[in-house]
């Protein structure tokens, strides 16, 4: 068959109806992708830092692999991994000094680390049935974290219908860093979050349910719930603070339970030649977080009609999108005013067990906007994407200045190939 | 209990129909279902792209009635695939030379007036209707038919659907055919090719595994004018049929509609298409197929079962 | 309007009463744009960002993952 008889096989072929997908069948391609993303944290205020100057907040490189192969007809492998190396300085906790009046961060000193993760999963495919199992392992110089899953999914009522099911269990390590000194009772009194931490681990499990429906031809809608209970170390090692002699800076409870539920919307516009995407993601849990996330995003076609392009199979697709994100704070953050203290006791009494200031168990709101673009090239794909994500208590209805919320750009660009 | 070959005739598009199954003859509810969605696909594709039909969506096209509207998924692809086609045959092979049947009268053996054809010549061009991939507009005096394609494609939704349901099976709409899978015992189908001038006879069987056939003729509809023959394809650069051309070709194709457009395309063309020989260009494109001359000398790539 | 198109989605599912798509019919829905994670990576480091730099994990699938988390 020459290049001829090729290109009019495939306009044949795209006429919908010619090809006969009747059976949930496994992926007949094999394909790798790679994704190289940066991301950088606006500096925070120098205004708000309790060392007077701004600090060069948290960047990350992020390289991702991923790797998918049929191995039969039935049976296919997936292999993904990432590299990712960070630095720069974090907030470690935030109070209101004595003699002041507003809200500080005292940032850790710039660190540098590396994450490495492998995850290795293999699907067996039926006619109207898959089922999947996995295996996760993430590596970084103070945690080390593994998991496994098993999922699957039956589709029922002329396939119109996909209900889905699954669990999963991890164990994660933790090893915090600055070398630990076995029995040394200087870093037990100084930071006696780090060494408190060292060889504690957590364990979690989860189980989770879907079903998705197809409503007609352009448009399916999904919803799932999910149930998620950890227990162990929940702490965060880092947030040594001396605000006083046993005064904790962040002592989390030791169990945490989640539940989460997702409904989700794709609808494909004709006319318009474009998919429209909806995300709703209600989660609440055991520490009085609850949380709301909104995710709607458009993908737009476009594959110009010229010669060049249909010959070469040129296509490309443009998807704005918006995430936005509330939630409420847990019942043990506090940011403590050391104006307050009253006998050498900085928080209110119902704090005094577990207790964190990270901003990120506050009462806030985040906006995301984000665009991509997509290009593709014969068997080819080049993914380019930017994000803009700024997080502030005002988008969540919260009058309080929290100084260590994030604000970041992240840019991604990548490599699809199908063989 | 072992399949047997069930076959059912009927009519529809405009001619004799025949579905030859391989089914289980203990399962009669299932089978008698599963050719009532043969027969029911077949009559959704007619009722929406037949000219007979006043309600069809391509009499609704023609009435202007869709100008600058987006057309359907299936209704794009077919048109983007005759779009498609028009360009690999060098603009022979035109969805808009339908009109010209009102000069061309098949039952008597008059060539049609020269004015009159030339009248109907400017409301003749694929690329008048502006196509864009979504919608066209229909100028006064033009109209699209489907005839070329619906067919074919209807024998490939029909193999579809048997596929789908892992039926072995040969679908035939009145010459062209599609096949789902090998028979039983992995044989293949045997089709026999019309002989062009003795009609009534086979020029040749050949084997059928999986996929399409389809063929074109000058004898399926021709009048005869002073001992030359003018068959029913015609050009739309010339409003004749082609001259010197093939007196048959039947071709193999992974799908019914492809066959069936190279086919037209080889015969429209003449004795030449993109300056080489029709041969020449049926063995670049490196498709299986078999024809015959003016001189009734056969050539091709298929192989015959004499 | 959330709640609203909840019940609207769980009341679908459950009277399943929407006529059957035939197979020939799915080609959109099987576009990569109509998939529920169109790019398997790009949605495995959102999550992984998210969740550094919010209190909520996941969104209906597996649990586990490493930290990064500072």
């Amino acid at each position: 068959m020459n290049q001829k008889l090729k290109l009019l096989a495939q306009s044949a072929f795209a006429i919908p109806g010619m090809i006969a997908t009747a059976h949930a069948a496994g992926p007949a391609a094999t394909e790798a992708a790679y994704r190289y993303s940066y991301y950088s944290e606006d500096d925070s205020p120098a205004a708000r830092d309790d060392s007077g100057g701004a600090q060069d907040r948290y960047k990350i490189q992020v390289h991702q692999f991923h790797l998918l192969t049929p191995l039969t007809d039935k049976l296919a492998l997936t292999v993904e991994g990432s590299y990712e190396t960070m630095a720069g300085a974090s907030p470690v906790y935030t109070y209101v000094p004595a003699g002041e009046d507003t809200v500080y961060t005292h940032f850790s000193g710039a660190s540098q680390e590396q994450r490495y993760d492998l995850n290795v999963s293999g699907r067996v495919y039926g006619s109207t049935s898959d089922l999947g199992v996995g295996a996760y392992v993430s590596v970084e110089r103070d945690y080390l974290a593994v998991s496994g899953s098993v999922d699957g999914s039956i589709a029922l009522n002329d396939q119109m219908t996909t209900v889905s099911g699954g669990v999963s269990g991890g164990y994660d390590l933790i090893e915090p860093t600055s070398a630990y000194e076995a029995g040394s009772t200087a870093q037990a009194a100084n930071e006696p979050a780090r060494f408190g931490a060292s060889g504690q681990s957590k364990w979690q499990v989860s189980v989770f349910e879907g079903v998705g429906q197809i409503i007609d031809m352009n448009t399916a809608v999904q919803a799932n719930l999910a149930f998620t209970y950890k227990n162990g170390y929940l702490s965060d090692p880092y947030r040594d603070c001396p605000h006083a002699e046993n005064v904790p800076c962040d002592i989390r409870p030791s169990t945490r339970a989640i539940g989460i539920l997702g409904l989700g919307l794709r609808k494909f516009l004709p006319s318009l030649n474009g998919a429209l995407h909806a995300d709703y993601r209600l989660f609440v849990d055991t520490w009085d977080v609850a949380s709301h996330t909104v995710d709607v995003d458009y993908y737009q076609n476009w594959a110009p009609n010229w010669r060049l392009f249909t010959a070469n199979d040129i296509k490309f697709q443009l998807s704005p999108g918006i995430r936005y994100y509330l939630q409420s704070s847990g019942y043990f953050y506090e940011v403590p005013d050391l104006n307050d203290s009253i006998g050498g006791q900085v928080y209110n009494t119902d704090t005094s067990r577990y207790y964190s200031s990270d901003p990120r168990l506050a009462q806030y709101g985040a906006i995301a906007l984000k665009t991509r673009l997509r290009v593709d090239f014969r068997q080819f794909s080049w993914v380019g994407a930017l994000e803009r994500y700024v997080a502030n208590p005002e988008f969540g209805f919260n009058s309080s200045e929290i100084p260590g919320l994030p604000t970041f750009w992240r840019f991604t660009t990548g490599l699809d190939y199908r063989f | 209990m072992t399949p047997v070959l069930l076959k059912r005739r009927f009519k529809a598009m405009g001619g004799p129909c025949e579905l030859n199954l391989w089914l289980d003859p203990g399962e009669p509810v299932a089978n008698q279902a599963l050719f009532s969605q043969l027969e029911s696909e077949l009559g959704r594709l007619e009722a929406k792209y037949s000219r007979f039909q006043s309600h069809s969506l391509l009499s609704q096209i023609n009435r202007g009635e869709w100008n600058n509207r987006a057309l359907d998924a299936e209704t794009c692809g077919l048109l983007n695939y005759i779009d498609h086609c028009f360009e690999l045959s060098c603009k022979l092979f035109d969805p808009t030379v339908g009109i010209l049947r009102r000069v061309w009268d098949y039952s008597r053996s008059e060539l049609p007036d020269p004015v009159a054809l030339g009248r109907l010549m400017p409301s003749i061009g694929w690329p008048k209707l502006a196509w864009t991939g979504h919608h066209l507009r229909l100028l006064p005096g033009m109209e699209l038919d489907f005839g070329g394609v619906v067919k074919e494609f209807a024998v490939d939704r029909l193999v579809v659907i048997l596929k789908q349901q892992g039926v072995s099976g040969l679908v035939n709409l009145a010459g062209d055919i599609g096949t789902s899978a090998l028979q039983p015992g992995d044989r293949p189908w045997q089709v026999a090719m019309r002989h062009p001038r003795h009609t009534q006879t086979a020029l040749a069987t050949l084997d059928l595994a999986i996929g399409g056939l389809a063929g074109s003729g000058d004898y399926e509809r021709f009048i005869t004018v002073a001992g030359r023959r003018y068959s029913h394809l015609l050009r739309p650069d010339t409003g004749f049929p082609p001259v010197d051309g093939l007196a048959a070709i039947t071709v193999l194709a992974d799908s019914c509609l492809m066959a069936g457009s190279v086919a037209t395309i080889a015969m429209l063309a003449g004795p030449t298409l993109a300056e080489q020989t029709v041969q020449a260009w049926l063995d670049e494109i490196n498709i299986p197929y078999l024809a015959v001359d003016q001189t009734l000398n056969v050539f091709g790539s298929i192989k015959v079962n004499g | 309007m959330i709640m609203k198109s909840a019940v609207l989605v769980l009341s679908l599912l459950i009277l399943s009463g929407c006529s059957t798509v035939s197979p020939w019919q799915r080609g959109t829905l099987a576009k990569p744009e109509m998939r529920w994670s169109p790019d398997v990576l790009e949605s495995t480091l959102d999550g992984h960002i998210y969740f550094a730099k919010e209190a909520s994990s996941g969104g209906g699938s597996a649990a586990g993952g490493g930290c990064g988390c500072n």
